[in-house]
């Protein structure tokens, strides 16, 4: 092997793999909404399978909210967050309490997803921390 | 064919882009009302299904994520139509010329939102 050689792959940070997670997740609603059904596809997909897509996502956006700790943010978007939180937790429960949701329901939830999410996502570029207090291992 | 990374960047970049992308599909749904109605005329017995139907799904669902992304008390309504609508088509399958149409300018609507 060449010793030269130098890796130039980057490990993409966590909080880019939640988005790319979440990304693909987001995807697959998406794809599941406009293609089924169509062109003479007689079965219907059925809400379970929305249903559990939509868990994913809120999975996936609870966890890219918790991977913006560490992040600087204003008071306004610290706030923003725990907002979000909170309602992505309530949605995340409504799906798995409530056996009864409809498909108009369920599209409520996509859309209130989204919304949670993009307050944060459009908060722009995060900045470091600066490290602060006492890191000493004793 | 193009790359479905639509949502993965839409998402993450900005509601300009989503707005951008939804306006092109717009304009495709445009274009097939126009093929139909120079071939059809103003027939309502002529149905809409297929690729037509795909473009409108998808462009309610791209509408859909742009007024979750506006975040705005204004919305609320076309949030509530667009939801009806994508539920009636999952229902029915098919779409009546003036139903396709209705949709259209539902969708031009939003645009200017």
């Amino acid at each position: 092997m060449d010793e030269n050689f130098q890796y130039t792959y980057q490990i993409p940070d966590l909080k880019t793999r939640f988005q790319i997670g979440f990304g693909n997740i987001i995807e697959q609603i998406v794809n599941l909404l406009t293609y089924s059904e169509m062109y003479g596809d007689t079965e219907t997909f059925d809400n379970e399978e929305l249903k559990y897509k939509l868990r994913a996502a809120i999975a996936y956006a609870l966890a890219l909210l918790g991977s913006t700790w560490g992040y600087a943010m204003s008071v306004q978007v610290q706030a923003d967050v725990e907002t979000a939180k909170e309602s992505l937790k309530a949605l995340f429960s409504r799906i798995i309490k409530d056996s009864e949701l409809s498909y108009l329901d369920l599209l409520d939830i996509y859309y209130q997803l989204i919304q949670k999410v993009s307050i944060i996502l459009n908060y722009g570029t995060p900045i470091p921390r600066p490290r602060t207090g006492n890191y000493e291992i004793t | 064919m193009e790359r479905k990374t639509l949502y993965v960047d839409y998402l993450f970049s900005s509601k300009e882009k989503l707005k951008e992308n939804l306006n092109k599909k717009v304009n495709q749904i445009k274009d097939t009302l126009k093929n139909v109605e120079r071939k059809y005329g103003n027939d309502n017995k002529i149905i809409v299904k297929n690729s037509a139907m795909i473009d409108l799904k998808e462009s309610l669902v791209l509408a859909l994520s742009y007024i979750a992304m506006l975040n705005s008390d204004k919305v609320k309504e076309y949030k509530d139509e667009v939801i009806q609508k994508l539920a009636y088509i999952k229902e029915n399958r098919i779409l009546t010329l003036d139903q396709y149409r209705d949709a259209y300018w539902l969708l031009k609507q939003i645009l200017e939102l």
